[in-house]
């Protein structure tokens, strides 16, 4: 019994070793598992998409590709987190428009420059939806409406100095609305807000409001975005009626910490826009009404930093700023 | 139609699908720190290899027996293992040291599936009717609702009702830390960007309940005064118990569908509401919290009624009435079934194969948790020495893994020093856990309702439903203080 | 009980006062609305109230003179100390040789003295978990800032 015991006792010690050194760098990347942090909950809109293409980008990188997800004050917790892993090219961070948004209104320790973009993988854009029984069918009407009865339109938000409250905001001081912001934990519960009555508008993605609209209960009057929205073909843009500010693209991307090696952002990025193309991801893409928007690195970052002067400027006129 | 439901339900895949969600619900529930929302977010990725029905069958099987395995531990070892089961401990866990740890599981699993099943009824017969009660929740209602909530603590404060506020209150000063939503200004959190999300709730909710009971059994496991394991064998459920609890668990089992119902509140707080009504409406109200069948059966049948309840709103709407249930609107539409009203046109077959799935998954959760009774019980056996240690490695691990951050378990072990002290003076540990889970909810609801309402404090009084539950939680609150004010003075004279 | 309650009603009295002056530098609400301090300044006054009535309340119950550090205080207090090394161990070795030594340590302080039983627990335990969590419900376990 005790030398069986002792032999086990050997066994596990080494195998614990080999777990220990199977992290020994080589030349060739990758040789490990990927973690790819996500800033926000599972099940949502971020969460699924990443995890719909672990599989495929798993037969691609050859290494198993991990979620992980770190949700939190407007996704600081996470930006926190995957700033500071180590630049080995096995820590990705998923980058959403909360990297620019959180930054301006709280005091933390990054900024989307805390990070070496990878590529941008979806774009969505925001609308303004509006509950199906208001007294109005445009654009055009609302503003009318909202100038006849100031003070009487409200906007749910999924929290003060997120990205909806930013838009918003915007949307607001472009059509010279008066506009009451009213603040909800997340998108999913401005959205419910909107098809109880209890607020007028929400500005959130056409893919978020899809099933109040289908059922009815509320209507988009216009579409945030430089084109029309394929899932919405009859609804205009904010542009067609005369507001070319109001045009936002609600990017999902993805980045590595600073001083990751170029070579490596190369293969991520290779990955990823193998990965988009892949006729699964394709389907599930088309099915949930993401739309495709491959992005290199470079022009994330040229993205970011167009969005982080808007923002910033938004943020000073909210009186949000820290 | 009966039949193509019949014969989708009764198929192999299917009903592998249901035991297979209904037993890994079970050990994820049980598990401390991992959450039956974590399991169903999961397992998700699995379901995309099925057929949408038997996809679907896994997460519900997942949902109905996650809320359900958080009570194995509750009772056993006075630990939730969700915090849908932090009110069973109230009883449960005091029939287990009086070595009838059985007949406490037994009354757990059947009040669990008949909460299940009476929720499983009112979602087929009545969910359209019901389902417009969601869309009339908003700030004002939730408010009134979390208040009501919270004065319940007042009749869960045990012995003493100024200790139990006091432990209330701290937990409402606990969930003030970190960005307020309503202003995004940062409160009492050091700097720390971690805090700024506040506390997490599972680390804390582990910390309290697990760690601090792992502390307190360290002084017995040096005298040896464990719990009497002589007469488990014997003690089972009898008819009479079965009995006792029938009118409990039905009311709970209806009161928990329509808390199901409400986005936003879900099992935790329905099974604390329908303690603190079956308590309020017993004959023997003195004798809850010693380990008696209703206080077990409420809870229990309570937070399982909510799983049917946020369906309700969930397949009519589209509208998640809890966390679990807003992961399954990703896999309905991840499946292309867009709730609504067209989903039960267009898509009858899958919807009513649903429901007789809910139903079975019920049935799996019953018998797979009343012929494990045996093998749950063989925990309480374990020697404290071998079970305390491996509990405080379950304490450690589960609170990172809900969050992959280290942070959340040293606020799980802080948690556990500051549940153990409390034990020690004598403070309840319940109404910390309520707080935690209301306080952010009425505080952050009530400051959302006077920016709707432009800053009238008529808001909450125009409302009907909102007016309703405020002179409710008013009466509640206030009743058992002038209660004890009159008891007192008759003592004096 | 009653020398434990009455400090912790006195900590709460002090964490009321901490309350109330720190809510009190937070900003103002604007029309109308409630500002951010309002709440935590209601229930730092509920708190004290409270927590002074409890200290009145308890005034007459006699404190059982008991030494602080009773032998049990100090075992649990050990038991902590553990705790604390083993998750510092998680932090720096990882959970997956830090959990075997953590389970052979604290069940030998628990008086464990059967050789097979304190081998055989501790490493089940952590492969068991280590499936579980890991390749099973495919969580992340700490992995340590070594490797």
């Amino acid at each position: 019994m005790k030398k069986m015991l002792l032999a086990l006792l050997l066994l596990t010690t080494l195998s614990l070793s080999l777990f220990a050194q199977g992290g020994a760098e080589q030349a060739t990347y990758p040789t490990k598992p990927i973690t790819i942090t996500i800033p926000v909950s599972a099940g949502g809109g971020t969460d699924l998409l990443v995890r719909s293409m672990t599989g495929v980008l798993k037969d691609i990188l050859g290494q198993t590709v991990n979620v992980v997800n770190k949700p939190g004050a407007g996704a600081a917790i996470g930006y926190a987190a995957g700033a500071s892993d180590k630049p080995d090219g096995y820590s990705v961070t998923s980058m959403l428009a909360e990297l620019i948004t959180t930054p301006q209104v709280a005091q933390v320790n990054f900024s989307y420059e805390s990070f070496i973009p990878v590529c941008n993988i979806n774009s969505e854009c925001a609308t303004i939806t509006v509950r199906a029984d208001a007294p109005y069918d445009t654009l055009e009407e609302m503003i009318a409406y909202a100038k006849a009865n100031p003070g009487s339109i409200s906007f749910g938000n999924s929290g003060v100095g997120g990205i909806w409250h930013f838009i918003a905001a915007a949307v607001a001081s472009s059509t010279g609305m008066e506009v009451t912001h009213v603040p909800f934990e997340g998108g999913g519960t401005a959205v419910t807000a909107l098809a109880g009555g209890h607020v007028d508008a929400v500005p959130v993605t056409p893919q978020e409001v899809e099933v109040q609209v289908k059922a009815g209960r509320a209507k988009v009057l216009a579409v945030l975005a430089p084109e029309r929205v394929a899932s919405l073909p009859n609804v205009p843009t904010a542009k067609e009626l005369g507001y070319d500010d109001l045009s936002f693209s609600i990017f999902r991307g993805f980045g590595v910490p600073l001083n990751t090696p170029d070579h490596i952002v190369q293969t991520l990025s290779n990955a990823f826009e193998k990965a988009l193309a892949d006729p699964a991801v394709t389907k599930f893409m088309e099915e949930r009404h993401f739309t495709k928007d491959f992005q290199t690195g470079a022009e994330l970052g040229e993205l970011m930093a167009r969005e982080e002067k808007i923002y910033a400027e938004m943020a000073k006129q909210l009186g949000l700023k820290k | 139609m009966f039949v193509e439901v019949l014969l989708n339900v009764l198929s192999l895949d299917v009903l592998l699908a249901l035991v297979g969600g209904v037993a890994a619900g079970i050990a994820i529930g049980a598990m401390p720190g991992l959450t039956s929302t974590m399991g169903i977010a999961l397992l998700m990725p699995l379901t995309f290899k099925f057929e949408p029905h038997v996809g679907m069958m896994l997460l519900i099987g997942e949902f109905v027996g996650g809320i359900y395995g958080g009570s194995i531990t509750a009772i056993l070892i006075n630990t939730p293992g969700t915090s849908s089961a932090a009110a069973t401990v109230l009883d449960g866990y005091p029939m287990t040291q009086r070595g009838e740890a059985g007949r406490a599981l037994g009354i757990s699993t059947i009040a669990s599936a008949t909460g299940g099943m009476i929720s499983g009824l009112m979602l087929v017969f009545i969910a359209p009717t019901l389902a417009s009660m969601a869309l009339k929740f908003s700030a004002p209602e939730t408010f009134a609702l979390a208040f009501f909530g919270i004065s319940i603590i007042s009749s869960i404060s045990g012995k003493s009702l100024v200790k139990g506020l006091i432990s209330g209150l701290l937990g409402l000063i606990l969930a003030l830390v970190g960005m307020d939503n309503i202003s995004g200004f940062t409160r009492f959190t050091f700097g720390s960007i971690f805090l700024m999300n506040g506390l997490s709730f599972i680390p804390v909710l582990v910390g309290l309940f697990a760690m601090s009971q792992c502390l307190l059994s360290i002084e017995d496991l040096f005298t040896n005064n464990s719990v009497d394991t002589t007469n488990i064998k014997r003690a089972k459920i009898s008819m009479k118990d079965f009995l006792k609890i029938l009118p409990t668990m039905i009311r709970s089992g209806i009161t928990g569908t329509f808390i199901g119902i409400i986005p936003g509140a879900g099992g935790d707080i329905s099974a604390f509401v329908s303690y603190d009504l079956e308590k309020r409406f017993s004959k023997h109200p003195e004798k809850f919290g010693t380990g008696i069948p209703e206080g077990i059966a409420a809870p229990e049948a309570s937070n399982n009624g909510t799983t049917g309840g946020a369906l309700i709103p969930l397949l009519t709407l589209g509208i998640p009435g809890d966390s679990n249930t807003a992961v399954m609107l990703g896999a309905l539409m991840m499946h292309n079934l867009t709730p609504g009203p067209q989903l039960f046109i267009e898509h009858a077959l899958t919807v009513n194969t649903l429901f007789a799935g809910f139903f079975i998954a019920n049935l799996v959760m019953l018998i797979l948790g009343l012929s494990n009774v045996k093998n749950f019980v063989k925990i309480v056996n374990i020697p404290k020495n071998l079970l305390v240690p491996v509990v405080m490695v379950l304490c450690v691990i589960g609170s990172f893994a809900i969050n992959s951050n280290f942070n959340d378990v040293i606020v799980m072990f802080l948690a556990g020093i500051l549940g153990y002290i409390l034990a020690k003076g004598g403070f309840p540990l319940s109404p910390i856990v309520l707080a935690l889970i209301l306080g952010p909810m009425a505080e952050g609801n009530f400051r959302r309702s006077l920016v709707m309402s432009r800053g009238s404090y008529s808001i909450f009084f125009t409302r009907p439903i909102a007016a309703t539950f405020i002179i409710i939680a008013l009466v509640s609150l206030f009743f058992p203080i002038i209660k004890s004010m009159f008891a007192k003075r008759k003592e004096a004279a | 009980m009653t020398t434990i309650s009455r400090i912790f009603s006195s900590a709460m009295i002090a964490l009321g006062l901490y309350v109330i002056l720190t809510a009190r530098t937070f900003p103002e609400g604007t029309g109308g609305v409630l500002g951010p301090g309002f709440f935590p300044i209601l229930l730092g006054i509920l708190l004290i109230g409270l927590s002074a009535l409890q200290l009145f309340n308890t005034r007459k119950e006699k404190a059982v003179a008991t030494a602080f550090l009773t032998e049990s205080t100090k075992r649990v207090l050990f038991a902590c100390l553990i705790i604390i090394g083993y998750m510092a161990g998680i932090a720096i070795l990882g959970f997956l040789i830090s959990t075997p030594l953590f389970l052979f340590g604290i069940m030998w302080f628990f008086s464990v003295r059967k050789w097979s039983t304190l081998l055989i627990s501790s490493i089940a335990t952590t492969a068991v978990l280590y499936f579980v969590f890991l390749k099973f419900l495919s969580v992340s376990l700490p992995a340590g800032i070594l490797f």
